[in-house]
């Protein structure tokens, strides 16, 4: 009887076994067989193109994490901006060698001096709570079949370094805070005219610009207020636009198989403030004029892409010691500066782009009485990877300044919920030592999340 | 009279040519059945393209949970003996809008690296870079580079494993192809493909389907083009899918989806100019 079930039992137990491989084996056949069937596609609107215009709003909360300390507007740890934005992209074609394009972007940010002492002017509110922004207003003209114009305000970006500005002399950037600002908005546009001229070997471009401006600078009191360490002055501090308003830029540029090498010249208004005047009843600020010279370069090899960059800013202003501030009320002293930079972007590591740059400043004649070393070092490092099917992605910097400047961490995620709605973070602490000269700003980390929904 | 004289003379043209078909059917056949897996290989790669092609079409990217995203795109294509140029322009979605892809893609002969750049418009620069990591996700699908760009002909061994196979009512070769040893290195590390299995249609020299294992541990993607048809006499798959797995399970998938494409229209060598991806994103 025992034998009987024993045996019943094994035939059931190996009928089973049999079975179950037999499923196992159909089912891994089946699985396979699977990632072959056809995928249904069920996407509305696909015979339709899409339109050339873009609109999106984006939503914005910024914490800081820490109180900014004296002399800022903002005397405790809270919010320090709820800015809700919309962004508008027109482009017509008017012919087949004219064409035109507008970009703006309007900012509101609902808390812009909450519980601040100052009282802000109403140009201020209109520059900072209420803020317009134009980025592209501009036509496309084919003047013949290589020569091309672009004629209007547009964001003109030239160079390879991300850190320093060496090349990337024409366009101001926004410095209303430091490395906060989304990507699309740290350049700010110029009216220009832009004439290129391409061939397969070759680009010229010359870029003639009237009445530019400067760099967008953060108001009174505000976090990245540049003037925090002259508050205390009894005079007041006025900005100006450079007296000669017309800027010019040049760049040759050559291809050869698997790098180029630009060329670029510019008699050109720098686009950072420097003392012009100290009076009595005014520190008067303005843009210095200054020439430059510079090379850029950059090539592939394989996994990497080396980039270079290498300028000479000639007769540019530089800001003093603290100690030798009151020598240079007629305007700060001129020097000429060399400025480097050698990095590579390397692409064989899971989706990553890691890249590094290191960079070099060196400043001619006695430094002694300037806020800066002879020679200044710098680096900067980033990685940008995304999950495939670009579900999350993922960029981060690290970045150590020049001009004794501090690091700066920043790390930002993106994840998009829809094809028209993605949420984000971002994360900016900044690093500064008592010896740098960003020092007031040391406690301007913040938190920000936000969301972007394109229609 | 006449009527008589037409049929005499259609069915002597039947009697002349049905023999001549045959025999050149029959050489045909003959010929396909001693090709090599590598000769097969090779005119699979010497395959007529077209000499430029201007194509609007849409990247549907399947995550894990079946959610689609889409993402349509203006591709221009131009043949230069010793190179192909290709532009892609996204007009859609709105975040990725104006982004411009361009690359050059030379000839295994001509021994140098293919050349990539990047227009971001939020950031208004063109960015050179490396096209060497084939096995990075092509705009971020399922596809790698490699898939897109075509095997090098001269870096793999190849062998038929299945002299005949149906796919889709069309008779097909089975070819496995693996890096040859001395490249085995080199390929691992541009395309990450260990070994492809692929059906390639014996009429038309066409590959079909795919079964690429990855280096990474258990990931295999599967490859199926359909819709293929003769499109301005080029032949041309319409809807091509790429999925990925991982031990057997789907990860994500990508389908690729022609919508228009148009072959010999006269594209201009303006277009992929680096140099002009800034205009070239506005103009289209």
């Amino acid at each position: 009887m025992l034998f009987k079930l024993t045996a019943t039992a094994l035939l059931r137990c190996y009928a089973t076994s049999v079975l179950l491989a037999c499923c196992i084996l159909h089912s891994a056949a089946a699985n396979s067989d699977d990632f072959f069937a056809d995928i249904d596609v069920n996407v509305d609107n696909l015979n339709q193109l899409p339109s050339p215009n873009k609109w999106f709003v984006r939503q914005l909360l910024s914490y800081g994490v820490e109180a900014p300390g004296q002399g800022f507007s903002r005397s405790e740890v809270g919010f320090n901006k709820i800015e809700t934005s919309i962004h508008g992209e027109v482009s017509y074609t008017f012919s087949e060698r004219i064409s035109g394009r507008i970009e703006a972007e309007a900012f509101y940010d609902a808390i812009y001096r909450l519980d601040s002492d100052i009282q802000p002017s109403a140009q201020e509110l209109s520059e900072f709570e209420t803020r317009f922004q134009l980025r592209d207003a501009y036509l496309d003209i084919s003047l013949t079949e290589q020569w091309h114009l672009r004629l209007g305000h547009q964001i003109i970006a030239w160079g390879q370094s991300d850190a320093v500005v060496i090349a990337d002399v024409i366009a101001p950037h926004n410095n209303y805070t430091l490395l906060q600002a989304d990507l699309r908005d740290v350049r700010l546009q110029v009216p220009a005219a832009h004439f290129t001229r391409s061939t397969s070997d070759f680009t010229l471009d010359m870029v003639l610009t009237y009445d530019a401006g400067f760099n967008q600078l953060a108001p009174l009191g505000n976090e990245f207020d540049p003037f925090i360490a002259l508050r205390d002055l009894p005079q007041p501090l006025a900005q100006y636009n450079a007296d000669n308003k017309i800027e010019y830029f040049v760049r040759l540029k050559h291809n050869f198989h698997g790098g180029d090498v630009s060329l670029i010249m510019a008699e050109a208004n720098n686009n950072t403030l420097t003392l012009q005047q100290a009076k009595a009843e005014q520190l008067s600020f303005s843009q210095d004029r200054f020439s430059v010279l510079a090379l850029t370069s950059s090539l592939s090899q394989g996994l990497w892409v080396y980039k270079a960059e290498l300028g000479v800013h000639h007769n540019k202003s530089l800001m003093p010691a603290a100690t030798k501030f009151n020598h240079y009320l007629g305007g700060w002293p001129q020097h000429d500066q060399l400025l480097s930079m050698a990095g590579f972007d390397y692409v064989g590591w899971r989706n990553t782009t890691l890249s590094l740059e290191l960079n070099l400043q060196h400043t001619a004649g006695d430094t002694d009485a300037l806020s800066i070393d002879k020679n200044e070092y710098g680096a900067m490092f980033s990685l940008l990877w995304s999950d495939t099917n670009e579900k999350l992605t993922v960029k981060a910097n690290a970045i150590s300044m020049l001009d004794n400047n501090g690091r700066i961490f920043r790390l930002n995620l993106e994840y998009p919920l829809t094809d028209a709605f993605k949420v984000g973070g971002l994360l900016v602490h900044y690093h500064f030592n008592q010896s740098d000269t960003l020092y007031p700003y040391r406690n301007n980390d913040v938190v920000q999340i936000y969301g972007q929904y394109d229609f | 009279m006449k009527k008589k004289n037409f049929v005499s003379g259609r069915t002597l043209s039947c009697w002349l040519l049905t023999p001549l078909l045959l025999l050149s059917v029959l050489v045909s056949a003959t010929e396909n059945n001693s090709l090599s897996a590598r000769d097969i290989m090779a005119q699979v790669d010497a395959r007529d393209e077209g000499e430029n092609s201007v194509a609007t079409s849409a990247m549907i990217l399947i995550d894990s949970r079946n959610r689609q995203r889409v993402r349509q795109l203006k591709q221009y294509a131009k043949e230069y003996g010793d190179k192909q140029k290709y532009m892609a322009h996204f007009l859609s979605p709105a975040d990725l809008k104006d982004t411009v892809y361009i690359n050059y893609d030379w000839n295994a002969s001509a021994d140098v690296d293919d050349e990539s750049w990047l227009f971001l418009p939020a950031l208004n620069k063109v960015k050179r870079i490396s096209s060497e990591d084939r096995s990075a996700a092509f705009l971020g699908s399922d596809f790698s580079y490699a898939d897109i760009s075509g095997f090098e002909l001269e870096w793999y061994d190849y062998r038929i494993i299945k002299e005949s196979e149906m796919v889709d009512g069309h008779d097909c070769w089975v070819i496995e192809y693996e890096p040859k040893a001395a490249l085995r290195d080199k390929v691992l590390r541009t395309t990450g493909d260990v070994k492809t299995q692929t059906w390639v249609r014996k009429d038309i020299f066409f590959q079909v389907k795919s079964k690429i294992w990855k280096a990474r541990a258990g990931e295999i993607k599967y490859f199926m083009a359909t819709d293929v048809e003769q499109i301005d006499g080029i032949w041309t798959a319409q809807k091509m899918q790429m999925i990925t797995t991982k031990n057997d399970k789907r990860q994500h998938s990508s389908i690729f989806l022609i919508q228009d494409i148009n072959y010999g229209v006269g594209v201009g060598d303006d277009i992929f100019l680096p140099d002009n991806m800034q205009r070239a994103a506005a103009m289209n």
